[in-house]
This record gives structure tokens, sequence and C-alpha cells, in this order.
């Protein structure tokens, strides 16, 4: 990129390959170095343009051109540095005239000469015509006459600084015709223009116009080529809309129009600001210079120009200048007239007298704004107001969201500087759009990412001066308040601070508690989230988000009356809201408010229908309300909306399995798990379903599979109950007690106390169904073994009636009680009379053959107990 | 086929329309020394090199250009080794028989000694010099008398030279010396075959006055670089135009010569010159309207501002503060009017100058400005007006209506 910028370290291939516009130029130079008379008479030539307009290329071009031909036969080329330091007087410029040649030809014994010149000629005139006789030797030993091509010869000039010197070099370059100049200057400067200085119109002038139109577009296409940028060209054909605005943004400087290449081709706009950057080192000893030897009042006007038409671009009148520098418009127009001349200004339109006065060179323009802006964002104005134009609003979005990306891809693997340069150039687009929504989605990262890459500084100095805090997100001034900068009441930049307004200290505070909230909920402590809640919609009463919240926290307290409240009132507030009508029916769900929680998944769809697990929590509100039909086309809905979802597909398998479609309840279980192979209750489902459907040995593979997943969740701690408690009653309907009493001790050997509550039920389905196979003493140990007699009170004491017929043992009881034993008993004789004998039963299928009705009821009732440990 | 030169001197086939200028030059050198007058980049440097490259008569030139020179030991030196390279072989021969000419400079010549060598030479013959520089010249002038050969010193930018030595202190005083030395020279019986022809960027007249030495060229004819005649001019542009393959109509032409007045070759070219360049970038054909258009926009305009601007500061510089004013306004009546009698400009000073009017000041004035080319004295009409015409629309544009700064 910085080559871009120096042309004298470019390859000459892509010098040449890049050059446009200025061949005639070239073609013209060549033409007039072989025309050139012997002796008196050469023509020497000065081409005169702004910086950036291409003279160093033009200058290499001329080189290569003489290289390349018959020239180089008769001329060598002496290419000076861009910037020639060294030269103070003639001396110096004939010494670096033979430098450079001993150093192009390795002529050591040239060099030799040279070096042994200053010390042979100790009194400066003197040295300057030894130089010189030197150049003259150099000449008639190799026949080659020398084309010098001084970049900047007018600081060469202004550096020598001497009327003596100048009339010298004046009479060689006149009368010897050993060497010919063709010199690059910024303007048509003191020493050629002053009709009492020796050089006066000396020169024959190229000026280098701005680069037209197709001009632009020849240069970004060979650009680009060289580039290996594809399809470039249909590019340009399809925004020639854009290329005016490069074309007004540049003026034509190519050297702006390579710079704006790299963000139309790369969106390489961190690059182009250290350009700039590079640029403003480069131009300000000149413009400073440039500036400061003007007097008060050329400077005031100047000044003013540059500040307002940097702001409009456009050009102003000597009516409206003398306005505002308090001078008479005749007083301004003549001071204009001056600026003109020294080629600060240019004007426009001189038919009458009200003529535009506007900055003569672009690159002038941007170095004003970039020295003297107020601040970042009025310091790379030209930047962003390039952005602004190029780009539409819904590309600014597209773009920050990808820079968003990108920052966060670099930032994850540690690259920082590149990470940085993102934020920069999203910081600029940020700037460029219009669209304040999208803006302040925009800044509010940028905020964050400059937090995250600890560059509080840049916060200080260049994004919060002058930001509207009001835009930011509430996470977002929490950050700024944890880095420090923003305090309660201030926002703290790099060398002030300002107060905050009323509003925005509110929002601070809220910020603050927001995140407590965030940290308790992070903790799962509600009851202090919900305090911070409290205090937080205190605060802010209108915002949906902590009502939400506050809804979130109640329900996960228990408190779902309550939650429910705080979501209408969110929903009062926001009532487009999908996800807030969706936690309303979740809420809903669990109050076993079912109408009402599928209204509200129903309004949630309505808004967005492609929520899966609403549509999924939907089916669960339906399935209670049984409407298994209906709920099995809202799992359907989840389905289309997200294949992918393995709990959406277990929920059909559920779902159809109720339906009694076996078969279909299994292919879903088994997609559920294709998705998900360690889905813990996809596996356990699987395995009931196998065995429903006759496949033991496969149901037990697969339950022993469950068994084998490893996952953090705690409900898998309770699907691992269950799916011991099956495979124990599996292997006790296959017969085999002591593997079936195995089971059900590991069942409850991995059984977390407080989980007891949730699995107490299932333990008493599987104890009915060993009840089936077993004797009711083999049961009733069970119970005894696995300590439950308390929990399990109403079965052991059923089972001990039974076993003892001792009536007191039931009559004892609360009427309540007893009434639970009694149901107990009848299901254990109902139970105890299914089949003969007790410690082994034949495998469903078996059972199917023998007592076709009771089988279909037993299948039913193990396909209903099974489902019922897992809800 | 000529081509459009800026800056050096033009010779051969690009030296157009001088021929009888340097018939007249060549003329009256036969009968003394001659004072080149014209602003710069008028072409007197060009008129030097055509009698160089075609000698008219039968005289030997020596060429030297003195524009960088500061102390008459550099010039005697100078004069001596221009000399010693002549091709001529009776110049050589005198330069190599001066009493202090080095015998190595004249071997090295002949045996092509590398400049370095003979700068080292030349420096040590300068400083021989420097403390008996008029012996030395007086020695060298009395053998060119000697030898029946004459010999016409070209002496380009004498007046920078001399201006140079007169604003240095030190040298100050080798100025009046050297020119009241070469005035003597130049009027000694005893050198009849010397002769002298002088030219400078700057008025001599001006450096001269300064210095308080006026006199030292009363005995040079002066003679001043005139615009060409219409046919001439004619002739120049269509040279120019076949040169640049400028397709230029007649009407064009003619409306050239006529926006710029007198065809002074000078102006001819900074016309034609951005003619050409307007064509080059735009591709358009010529028509007198678009050239109007280029006169008034470019010619005119700041892009041409350098060819002119120094007429309106060098009233600054060289005159005194109340003509400066009195100048301005009589300036600004004439681009106004076209045309003022003596009396009105005298009645413009006066009101200008007040109490200071003075009648022979006023006369004195008129004469600079003259001089000095801003304006010309129509004796036809009795009348003065601008020097050309270009020179007035120029001071019409950004002099004629605001009030000076």
């Amino acid at each position: 990129m910085e080559l871009l910028y120096n042309p004298d370290s470019m390859p000459e291939e892509e010098v040449k390959a890049t050059f446009v516009a200025r061949q005639w130029l070239v073609d013209e130079l060549a033409s007039l170095i072989k025309r050139q008379p012997d002796g008196a008479g050469v023509q020497h030539i000065l081409i005169i343009a702004p910086r950036g307009m291409g003279k160093t290329t033009v200058l290499l071009m001329a080189k290569f051109a003489i290289n390349d031909g018959n020239l180089s036969k008769r001329w060598h080329a002496v290419k000076f540095p861009e910037e020639s330091y060294g030269v103070y007087d003639l001396a110096d410029f004939w010494l670096e005239v033979l430098n450079i040649v001993a150093a192009d030809t390795n002529d050591e014994q040239l060099q030799k000469q040279v070096d042994d010149l200053r010390s042979s000629f100790p009194v400066n005139n003197d040295l300057q015509e030894a130089a010189l006789a030197l150049i003259k030797d150099w000449r008639r030993k190799h026949k080659k006459r020398l084309v010098l091509l001084v970049d900047n010869i007018d600081m060469i000039l202004e550096q020598i600084n001497d009327e003596r010197d100048e009339a010298r070099l004046r009479e060689v370059l006149m009368n010897d015709g050993a060497m010919m100049i063709v010199g690059c200057a910024l303007s048509f400067f003191d020493e050629a223009r002053s009709y009492e200085k020796p050089l006066y119109n000396f020169f024959k002038t190229y000026d280098l116009a701005k680069l037209k139109f197709e001009q632009i577009q020849e240069l970004l296409l060979r650009r680009a080529r060289l580039d290996g940028v594809e399809n470039f060209e249909e590019t340009l054909k399809a925004n020639k809309t854009r290329l005016r605005v490069l074309e007004y943004f540049t003026g034509g400087n190519p050297r702006l129009v390579l710079m704006l290449y790299r963000v139309i081709t790369q969106s390489d706009i961190s690059e182009v600001h250290r350009g700039l950057e590079k640029l403003l080192d480069e131009v300000t000893p000149y413009f400073k210079a440039k500036v400061e030897s003007l007097p008060a009042q050329l400077r005031k006007i100047l000044d003013h120009i540059a500040r307002v038409s940097s702001k409009t671009n456009e050009g102003l009148t000597p009516t409206e200048i003398a306005r505002a520098v308090r001078l008479t418009a005749n007083q301004v127009s003549s001071q204009l007239k001056r600026l003109a001349d020294m080629g600060f200004v240019r004007s426009a339109n001189l038919r009458s007298r009200s003529s535009h006065y506007a900055l003569s060179e672009p690159l002038y323009a941007i170095w004003h704004q970039m020295r003297f802006g107020r601040d970042a964002r009025e310091r790379m104005q030209w930047l962003v107001d390039f952005i602004k134009a190029y780009y539409d609003s819904e590309e600014m979005g597209a773009e920050s969201q990808r820079l968003e990306v990108r920052f966060r891809e670099l930032l994850a693997v540690g690259r920082m500087p590149e990470a940085h340069d993102v934020l920069d150039h999203h910081r600029y687009l940020a700037d460029a759009m219009d669209d304040p929504i999208v803006r302040a989605g925009a800044i509010d990262k940028l905020v964050r990412g400059y937090i995250e890459v600890r560059d509080v500084d840049i916060l200080r100095k260049e994004v919060l001066s002058g930001l509207d805090l009001r835009a930011l997100s509430y996470w977002t001034l929490f950050t700024l308040y944890e880095a420090g900068c923003i305090t309660d009441h201030e926002i703290v930049l790099s060398d002030s601070t300002v107060p905050l307004s009323d509003e925005v200290q509110q929002r601070v505070e809220a910020a603050k508690s927001l995140a407590s909230v965030r940290a308790a909920l992070s903790a799962k402590r509600f009851v202090d989230a919900r305090q911070h809640l409290d205090r937080l919609i205190l605060l802010v009463p209108n915002e949906p988000v902590f009502w939400v919240a506050h809804g979130f926290v109640r329900h996960n307290l228990g408190e779902r009356e309550a939650a429910v409240a705080s979501f209408d009132r969110a929903l009062e507030l926001d009532q487009g809201d999908a996800q807030i009508w969706a936690m309303r029916g979740k809420t809903l769900k669990a109050l076993k408010r079912f109408e009402e929680a599928i209204a509200s998944y129903d309004r949630s769809l309505k808004i967005n229908d492609r929520q899966s697990p609403v549509w999924l929590d939907r089916a669960a509100a339906l399935d209670a309300l049984n409407r298994a039909e209906v709920a099995l086309e809202s799992i359907d809905r989840a389905i289309e909306v997200d294949p992918a979802s393995s709990d959406a597909w277990l929920a059909r398998g559920e779902s159809l399995s109720e339906a009694d479609r076996k078969v279909e309840a299994l292919a879903s279980f088994d997609r559920a798990l294709d998705i998900n192979p360690d889905h813990h209750k996809a596996s356990l489902m699987r395995g009931t379903m196998l065995w429903v459907l006759g496949q033991s040995d496969e149901a037990v593979a697969c339950l022993d599979r469950a068994l084998q997943i490893k996952d953090g969740d705690p409900n898998a701690e309770i699907v691992r109950v269950h799916a011991h408690l099956m495979k124990a009653g599996i292997i006790m309907y296959q017969g085999n007690l002591v593997s079936a009493r195995s089971e059900w001790l590991e069942s409850l050997r991995s059984l977390k106390p407080e989980h007891l509550d949730y699995i107490i039920e299932s333990l008493s389905e599987i104890l009915f169904l060993f009840a089936e196979v077993a004797e009711l003493t083999v049961v009733r140990e069970l119970i005894a073994e696995a300590g439950l007699d308390e929990r399990l009170f109403p079965m052991a004491r059923a089972i001990d009636y039974i076993l003892s017929g001792d009536e007191a043992l039931i009559e004892k009881l609360s009427p309540e009680i007893r009434g639970i034993v009694e149901e107990i008993v009848a299901k254990l004789r109902s139970a105890a009379n299914q089949t003969e004998p007790k410690q082994k039963k034949l495998p469903p299928t078996e059972v199917r053959s023998t007592k076709q009705v009771n089988a279909g009821k037993t299948t039913s009732g193990k396909r209903r107990r099974a489902r019922r440990q897992l809800n | 086929m000529i081509s459009s030169r800026v800056g050096p001197p033009v010779r051969g086939e690009d030296f157009f329309g001088r021929d009888a200028f340097v018939e007249l030059v060549s003329e009256k050198l036969k009968g003394g020394s001659v004072l080149l007058a014209a602003p710069r980049r008028f072409g007197k440097t060009s008129v030097m090199y055509s009698l160089i490259d075609r000698p008219r008569w039968n005289y030997q030139i020596v060429h030297a250009d003195l524009q960088h020179l500061i102390e008459p030991a550099e010039l005697i030196t100078l004069l001596v080794v221009q000399l010693a390279k002549c091709d001529d072989g009776r110049l050589t021969r005198i330069a190599n028989g001066l009493s202090y000419f080095p015998k190595k400079f004249w071997s090295g010549l002949t045996n092509k000694l590398e400049e370095i060598e003979l700068l080292r030479i030349k420096i040590k013959l300068r400083e021989h010099l420097r403390p008996r520089w008029q012996e030395a010249g007086e020695e060298l002038f009395k053998r060119i008398a000697d030898s029946q050969t004459t010999v016409i010193f070209i002496l380009d930018e004498l007046p920078m030279m001399i201006d140079r030595m007169a604003r240095s202190e030190s040298h100050r005083e080798d100025a009046k010396t050297m020119l009241r030395w070469m005035r003597a020279l130049r009027l000694s019986p005893n050198i009849e075959n010397v002769r002298f022809l002088i030219a400078g960027s700057i008025g001599i007249g001006r450096v001269l006055n300064e210095l308080g030495e006026i006199s030292a060229i009363n005995d040079f004819e002066q003679l001043r670089l005139e615009p060409f005649s219409v046919k001439m001019g004619t002739e120049l542009l269509e040279q120019l135009a076949r040169s640049h393959c400028l397709p230029l109509s007649k009407s064009s032409k003619r409306k050239m010569l006529d926006l710029i007045g007198p065809p002074i070759p000078y102006f001819i070219q900074i016309i034609f010159s951005e003619v050409a360049k307007a064509y080059g970038q735009d591709g358009k054909p010529i028509n007198p309207k678009t050239v109007e258009r280029i006169y008034r926009e470019k010619v005119l305009g700041v892009d041409c501002v350098t060819y002119f601007d120094h007429y309106y500061g060098r009233l600054r510089d060289y005159y005194r503060p109340h003509e400066e004013k009195a100048t301005k306004k009589i300036l600004r009546e004439l681009a106004m009017i076209g045309h003022l009698t003596r009396d009105t400009c005298a009645q413009l000073y006066k009101r200008e100058v007040g109490d200071r009017k003075n009648i022979e000041e006023f006369n004195r004035l008129m004469t600079d400005l003259e001089n000095d080319f801003y304006i010309r004295f129509n004796s036809d009409a009795n009348q003065f007006e601008f020097a050309c015409k270009l020179l007035r629309d120029w001071w019409l544009r950004h002099y004629g209506m605001e009030a000076d700064i």
C-alpha cells in the first residue's frame, strides 16, 4: 500500500502498467529530447501540479522512455529522489548529479573523484565549478548528455536561495548544452516567476490536469488488473454513479483515487487512514511553511475558505468571505487574487464578478481538515463524507455487520492490531451513517469493541466526544462505566470532563442495576436478581426488556402469577415482541392455564412463525388439553421451521406414541438421535418404544447407551434413573429377577435426594410393573432395600396388608391415607392377577398371543407408565 | 519548421523574423558598440546567437555570459579563456601571447585535458589576476588592437553583473571602476577594432542610475527590439501551427494578432502556447471565438499572470512611493480610455503627488515608463498609449476597477 504513495519504490512494470492519462506528455518529452540542439539552446521543462497528481510517476516514465529506446545512446537519465534535503547550493546540486550517475553506472572511479572534490576545492564557488567540470568530463568520456529529472525542484531552489547560484545555473543550462532539466514543482514558484530572478520564465511549463472520469476508470481498471481483483470491469460498469462520487471526492487527483480504490475494493479504510496520516506527515512541513509565510490577512482568508469549503464542498464569494473575516469586499477580492497567484485558491465563474473561490488543491483541503479538525471526526471528515456518498444505507448496515463479525473473529484469536484496524474502519463507517437506528447500533458495538481491546484512550479522545449517550444500550453504558469512561455524573474525556444530563445519569444507574441483574442471573441468584430488577423498573419503568427479565425471574422463583403480570406490562410497552408472548405462554402453561398459554403462543407465532421452541411449547399445552392431533400439527410446524431440532423430533415421537403410532414414534426417536446421539431422553424413549414393540434386547441395548451418555444437564441424571428403572422393568419381564433388582438399586444409587420428588411417581409405576411379574414380597423387599418405606408408605402399607391380611394395618390410617392405600391394594391385586407364575413373566409378544386383549391393555399400560416416568 | 521554445535562446531555423534586425545590429557594430534594449524574454540572447552562428561580415566573436560573475578578475579570466577556446587561430594566439596566460592551460586545451584540470588552471589564473585585473585587461585589449582582427565581445547579462556588484558593499566600487575602465577602453583611439554588444535581462539604465554612472554607456547605440510586422507575425503563427500539427485558420490567426495588438513575438508565443494547450486537451477545432475565449480566460487570466504581473510589481519596487501611485493612476486611465495626452497625464500626476509636483520629474517618469516598455508615445496622435494592446487588456482586467492596496 505504501508503494502507492512512493512510486520511486514501485517495480518498473507496475509503474508502466498503471500509468494513465499522461502518456502524451512522456511522448512529447521524448520527442523534445530527441530534437534538442547540441550546445546552447536546450529547452528545459517544468511540470507543475499539486501533490498526488503524478509528477514523480511522469519523471519515472520519462526515465524509462530514455532507457528503453534509442535515446539512451545519447542521453543518460539522472533521476533525483523525491526529496533532496542535502542540496543547499549549486555545488551540492552538481555533486548530487554526479553521485546519482556514479550509482546508476556503478562507476567507482567516478564516485571516488566526487568524494575527493570537497577536499580538493575548499572554496564553495570553486567546488561548484569543479563539480560542473567533472560532469563535462563525464559527458566527453561517455559521449552522452544528461537529462536531470528533478522532483520538487522548487524546494531545491528554495534551499539554494542564492541569486548568484541561480544565475550560474541559468547560464550553464542556457549556454552549455550538457544537460537538460525536467523539473517538477507544486506551483509556479517564485524563482521561476519573478521578473527579477535569473530563472524568470526560463522553463517551458506543463500542467498536469486532473484526471477525467474515463481516465479515473482506466486507472482503477489497471490497478485492479494488477492486484488480481476479479470482475472489476463489471463492477465499474455497474457503478458509474459511484465513480462520479469518487471523481468528486478526489478532484481527479490520482493519489487520492488510489487511496479510495483501497476502500472500494478491499474495504481497507484503516489502511487509507494510515495513508492519509502519512500524507499529513509528508505535506505538513510544506503546507505549514507555505501558509506561515503568508501575511496575516491572507492567512485569515485562506483559513476561512478552507474551513467552510471543507464542510460545504462549495466555493465562497468575496462578499461572503469579507463578511466572515470583517474586511471590505474590495480588500478581499484583491487578496484573493494574490492567493490565486500563489496557487492556494482557484476561482470559477469569472464571467461576472461574483466569482467563487475554493481551495485549488484537494490535498490541501484534506490536510487542513486533518490538521485543524477539532476532533477525530472532523479530521477524517473527507473520508467519512466519501463513505457516506459512496455507500447506500443498506450496504453500510451490511458492512457494519461484517465488520462486527470480523472484529470478533480477530479478537478470538488474539490478533489485536488487526482487530483495532477493524474498529477504526467501523468508526468511520458509523460516522457516515445517516440512519440513526443503524448508526446507534454500530456505535454501540464500537464502544464495546474498544473496551474489549482495552483502548480506553481512543474512546476518550475520539469516540465519546460529542456522542449522544442516550443512544447506547444499557449494557454498553455499563461497560463504559466499568472502564471508567463515565462516572455517575460525568463523561471522562482525554482532556476534560463533560457533565451527564439527568436522563443519561438515570440510564447509567439503570445500567448498573442491569449489570447486577445479569450477574445474579448468571449465578442463578434469582432472589437477588429480582431485587435489582425491582429497582431497575422503578428507575426505568417503560423499558419492556426489564419487565421481561422481571417476569423471567419471577417465573423461576415460582411466582408465576406475578410473572404473568410482568409479561403483561412488557406487552403494554411492546406488543410486537414475539419473545415476550412466548415467555408469557410458558408461564401460563406452568400455571396450567393452557388455553391462555396457547393464545399467547399464537400471538408470538403470528409475529414470528419461525420459532421452533414456541411451536413445541404450544404442542405441549395442546397435549395437556388432550388435543393430540392439533398438538402433533404444532410439532410438525416446529420441525418444518427447524428440521435439525432433536427436541422437536423427540416431541413428535412422544406425541405419536401417545396416539399409538408406535412405529412412527420409533422413527421419530431415531431421527432425534440421528441429529443428537447424546440426547438422553430420546434414547430413553427409543428404548421404551423398542420394548413396547417387543424388541427387549434392543431396548436394553438402547437404554445401556443412554446410560453411557455423559452430560452436564441436571435433567440427565433423572433421565438416567429412568433408564435404569426401565431396564429393571424389562429385565424383570424377561424373568431375571437378580439383574432387575440390581438395576433397581443402581437407579437409586445415582439419585440425589433432592431429585427424589421428581422420580417418586416413576418409582411407584415401576414397582407396579414389578408387581405384575414378581411376588409382592420381592416388591416389598425392593422398597425396604431402597430405604423408601417412608416415601412410598402407601404402597409399602398396601403390600404389607396384602401379605399379612391384617385389617388393623389399614384401619389405623387416617381416612385420606386409607383411601390411597386401598386404591393401591386394588391395583396390586389386579396386577397380581395378571399372570402366573410371578417370578417370571413372558415377554409382551407372547403375552399378546395368549391374552390378546390384556396384552393390548398391558402394552398400553406399559407405554403410559413409561411416558409418565419421563414427564 | 519552427518550434515553440521557452527560456533558451532560439537558434537555427527556430530563429525567426529577426533577420532584418540582426542585419541592423551587425551594421551598427561596424561603427561602434550596441546596447540591445527589450524586456526579458523578448529575444535579445537569440539575436546575439544569430550573430555568433552566422557572422555577417569579417569579425570574430567572443561570447561571455556574465550573469553569475561578481568581480572584474572573473570577467577578465572569462574573456581570456573564451578567447583561448575560439576556433579562430588568431584569437587563440592572442590569448596564448598574454604574459599571464598559463602555458599549461594552452597545452591543456590543445591536448584535450580534462575540464577539471583546466579548472584548476583557471582558478590559479583568476587568483593571479585579482590584484591586477586592469593591467591584465589592458594587455588583453592591446594585443587585440595589435592583431588587426575585429573582435566583437558579446557580453550577455552585463547589467546583471553590474547590478550584483552594485548591491554588494565589497564590490560596489569595483563596479564603478570597471565601468569607467571599460568606457575608457572603448573610447581609446588605440583600440579601434574592438566592439561590444551588450544586453541584459534587467534594464542597464536603471542599474547605472543607481550607481551614479549613467554616462558609462552613453557611447552605446541603443537598439530596441520592435514588434514584428503583421505579415511576419502571421508567418510566425503559421510556422508554429505547422510544427505543432495544429490546424489554424486564417481568421483564427488574424484574431490572435488582433487581440494582442502589435505582433511582439513573445506575446505571439504566449497566445499560441495557450491555444495549442487547449487544442491538445480538448481536441476541438480552433476558431476565432475559441481564440477570443482562450485570450480572455487564459492569457488574461491567472494561468498567464507571471508573464505580466511583474509590470505591476516593479512599480512598487523601482518607483518612489508618490510616483508609484501616480503611475498606477495614469496607467489605469490609459487602460480604460486607451490614450491620453501628455497634459492629461501631467494633470493626473499632479493630482497624486500634490505639493511635490515637478514637471521635470513628471517627464522623467514618463520616459522611464517608455523605457520600461509600459507605454509608448504615438507621435501621430500626439498621445501616450500602452506599449501593446495585450498589456493594456491585462491591466484593465486586473487593475482597471479595484482600488489599489
